[in-house]
């Protein structure tokens, strides 16, 4: 179950929130001060903007969670595996892959950062095979019409 | 198909070419220069070089473009109310934007420093992992993660912000909350408001006590969550304010540096002035000595102490300028046929007032310290022990960390200090009894005192410092031949002077003899005498040696004869102030010599006053500090202490007093709050005070002098 890791999976980012508790998130980060708003305000703001459905909302997420990881550096191994779930999310995956390795090389004894790792690869050999799929369909679709067209010119 | 078959074969090499095209390198080479847009500009920019206006204007011009697109700032997090209008802009797709704003260079991503709270989160990854099985437990040693306090806020904040109070079962938040249904009692969820304690004791179902207890739970586990996040950001804010506090200790004593070499090339400035006048004076031409374009004008000093004899005849003490402790090894003596050279204009220039008020004696600072501002208020900056075997009587400075004057009640000497240095620098001798007040100014080097003596003296500071530092040194000039710095004595009272006040070109003074002088500074003369004769100062007078007054403290010296009749005094243009020992402020109008209004309230001698363009501040035996008002002419403020007040300086911020108690009295004018600074020496008393834009200086009765800034 989600509610015994201490950190959150893939799955938890795809609920989004209702548009109210976004905005009640929003209005606690611009209380305290919009940028200088405490590391907490803004990642509740920043998970809450990767877990909605719009890409913009999670592709500005991702931008806070950055911000996060750049000012806070006692954060910054939580923060690597929050990026590369917002990069998985927004199909960035140059980008969690690179986040997910150097959070792999600094945490090789942790399951849930490796799992995430796997998580990424498989979906880059996902989408990659799904490229190929693609093409290897054109092709073999352009040599059914020439087949046909040669065979219709033989006859 | 066959091609089919070697997908299998296929997959490896495909996910080998994919890490290799998705290598982290390739974003960070690709991240800008990818983008044709910013391209263009960093193209352009680098290579109108040479034109840079161009560039600059057209780099402006997108700029606008930029911001003009929307009314949305770009990348504001306040106007941006979504990712939409935060990425959006008129040079690239949001995406690249986004990548652009998001990214991370390799340097920053791979700085993740092993420090100590970063030890701590990397354990607790750690233990995550070894925690998969293991019951939601907390460890209040580790910091919980944000993702921890995220779902706390979920569970604490936004419950009440859930519009629907719908009940779904696949995010942890909302199986909070389904746990928190209660069918019996129709109620959704369980506010902690609800949970009186009165109905927890009425409730008869056990169902609706066991979810408000996991309810209850599970919040209070929430709000522990946030309570370490919260503490957890307070430790970063503690260590960042402790670097802060390194980085401003840092710059203030880079601050302190700067000031201190400020000053000494400035004194260095002076000296090179004043050398150059010197040798104007003797007819040098700039062109006729080959030196002089060298800039460095030592030589031409050596080969006058080369021809210079022994004999040293005192010159007029504004002309007498030497070298001081700067070039050293250099005789201070000049030869005797530089001052062949200058008598001549000895003749036409007689009188040394008249020398004096050159440009050359004009005060060349040009920076005004500020360094009284980065002290946090209240504290002493430094302290001088012991500068007068006696109670220091009176004080005066001219700019904060300046040049500051003491004088003390049994010593006729008048010492001048070094206020960033903090050490002596010159000695003034000439008058025979003690001094009683002084002043500096703010333009010349010059320093006005009265003395019991009768007289008042204008003194040179300048070569009161050269020739100290110069006593030294040379052993052949004896103190007594030491010229004295004296340039000019003012005799016309007939008994001891109690105050002065320097007006720009005259000066005001007061006296034991019951008049008040006004002098022109230029040539000597006094130019108008007031009396005092008023029925009321007589009567104190006579009241007071009848009655065998005792007066204490600073005043303990004085017979009733000594009180002083003039306690305070301030001249501007044609307006001048006094406060006398019948406790009345008169205000005179110098042009008729009459008094135009009189200010009554103190109820013994004003021994202080001293007045601005709204206010008149006046400090008396009688224990009160009095604030008039001008314009009013009407007392505006008093405030009442448990000893006579002796010293009053204020300015629009703060008035500060001494008043013979051991802690230096501070009046905040605009939070109208009493301050007292050092009281902890029971032996020393406060005598005398002044203040100047943050920054005051005391005189104590054991002879210590104090630096505040208040």
């Amino acid at each position: 179950m989600t509610t015994d890791n201490f950190l959150p999976t893939l799955s938890d980012a795809v609920d989004p929130l209702y548009p109210q508790q976004l905005e009640v998130l929003r209005q606690q980060v611009l209380a305290e001060g919009g940028e200088s708003a405490t590391t907490q305000a803004r990642f509740n703001y920043a998970w809450g903007l990767i877990k909605s459905s719009s890409i913009d909302d999670q592709r500005l997420g991702v931008k806070f969670l950055t911000d996060i990881y750049k000012e806070t550096p006692g954060r910054r191994r939580e923060c690597l595996y929050y990026l590369t779930i917002g990069c998985y999310k927004v199909n960035e995956y140059r980008m969690a892959k690179r986040y997910v390795d150097v959070l792999s090389s600094h945490e090789p004894n942790n399951k849930q950062v490796q799992q995430l790792k796997q998580m990424v690869e498989e979906k880059i050999e996902h989408e990659s095979m799904k490229g190929i799929l693609i093409g290897a369909g054109i092709v073999a679709g352009i040599a059914t019409v020439t087949g046909i067209f040669f065979r219709s010119k033989r006859k | 198909m066959s091609r089919n078959d070697s997908f299998s074969d296929f997959k490896k090499t495909i996910s080998v070419t994919a890490s290799a095209l998705l290598n982290p390198r390739g974003i960070s080479d690709s991240i800008l220069s990818s983008h044709g847009q910013y391209e263009a500009l960093l193209k352009d920019t680098l290579a109108n070089d040479s034109v840079r206006g161009n560039a600059l204007a057209k780099f402006k011009d997108r700029n606008l473009k930029l911001q003009n697109h929307g009314e949305n700032t770009f990348q504001d997090i306040y106007s941006a109310r979504n990712g939409a209008s935060y990425f959006e802009n008129s040079y690239i797709d949001k995406r690249s934007s986004f990548r652009i704003l998001s990214y991370l260079n390799d340097d920053l991503l791979n700085d993740i420093t092993d420090d100590k709270s970063d030890e701590v989160n990397h354990k607790k990854l750690l233990t995550d992992s070894d925690r998969d099985t293991a019951k939601n437990q907390l460890r209040p040693q580790d910091t919980p993660t944000l993702f921890d306090g995220f779902k706390a806020t979920l569970t604490t904040d936004l419950k009440e912000s859930d519009p629907t109070k719908r009940i779904t079962n696949d995010s942890p938040q909302l199986q909070l909350e389904s746990g928190e249904k209660v069918p019996q009692t129709t109620q959704e969820n369980v506010p902690s408001e609800e949970l009186e304690p009165s109905n927890i004791k009425q409730s008869t179902s056990i169902n609706f006590l066991t979810d408000s207890f996991k309810s209850l739970l599970s919040t209070i586990d929430g709000l522990d969550i946030k309570k370490q996040n919260t503490a957890y950001e307070i430790e970063g804010l503690d260590s960042k304010m402790q670097h802060l506090k390194v980085r401003r200790d840092l710059m203030f004593n880079r601050v302190v540096d700067i000031e201190e070499s400020q000053f000494d090339l400035e004194s260095k400035l002076t000296l090179i002035r004043d050398r150059i006048e010197e040798l104007k004076s003797m007819g040098i031409q700039p062109e006729s000595t080959e030196n002089s374009k060298t800039g460095n004008s030592s030589p031409i000093l050596k080969s006058l102490d080369d021809s210079s004899t022994p004999l040293h005849s005192p010159i007029k003490p504004s002309l007498k300028r030497s070298e001081s402790q700067y070039s050293e090894g250099v005789s201070e003596t000049i030869d005797t046929s530089v001052q062949d050279d200058m008598s001549p204009q000895k003749n036409k220039q007689t009188d040394p007032l008249q020398l004096f008020f050159q440009p050359r004696n004009k005060k060349y600072r040009k920076t005004a310290s500020t360094m009284q501002q980065y002290y946090p208020v209240g504290t002493k900056i430094n302290s001088l022990d012991k500068c007068h075997d006696s109670s220091v009587s009176c004080i005066d400075f001219d700019v904060p960390f300046g040049i500051l004057c003491t004088a003390g009640l049994d010593n006729h000497t008048v010492k001048v200090w070094d206020a960033t240095k903090y050490k002596e620098v010159g000695h003034l001798e000439g008058h025979t009894a003690s001094v009683t007040c002084m002043e500096t100014d703010k333009d010349y080097n010059m320093l006005i005192t009265g003395s019991k003596d009768a007289t008042l003296k204008l003194w040179n500071i300048g070569t009161a410092a050269l020739d100290y530092s110069n006593k030294d040194t040379d052993e052949s000039d004896d103190t007594n031949i030491l010229p004295s710095n004296c340039v000019h004595s003012f005799e016309s009272h007939i008994d001891g002077v109690t105050a002065v006040s320097i007006n720009s070109n005259t000066m005001v003074s007061g006296s034991q003899d019951r008049t008040i002088r006004i002098w022109d500074l230029h040539t000597g003369h006094c130019i108008e005498t007031l009396d005092l004769n008023f029925s009321s100062i007589t009567k104190t007078i006579t009241d007071i040696q009848g009655s065998g007054f005792k007066p204490s403290g600073m005043l303990e010296g004085y017979s009733p004869h000594d009180l002083p009749i003039t306690g305070g005094l301030q001249a501007y243009d044609v307006a001048l102030a006094t406060g006398t020992c019948d406790g009345i402020v008169r205000l005179w109008d110098l042009r008729s010599g009459d008094v135009v209004r009189t200010l009554t309230g103190h109820k013994d001698s004003i021994t202080s006053l001293k007045f601005d363009t709204t206010n008149i501040i006046t400090g008396s035996l009688d224990k009160s500090v009095k604030i008039w008002d001008l314009r009013m002419g009407a007392l505006a403020d008093s405030f009442t202490f448990e000893s006579p007040v002796i010293s009053v300086d204020f300015d629009a911020e703060k008035i500060v007093i001494a008043n013979n108690e051991t802690s230096l009295k501070v009046f905040d004018r605009t939070s109208r709050k009493h301050l007292y600074y050092g009281g902890d020496n029971q032996e020393s008393l406060v005598e005398s005070v002044r203040y100047q834009n943050g920054y005051a200086v005391e005189g104590r009765s054991d002879g210590t002098v104090n630096f505040w800034t208040v």
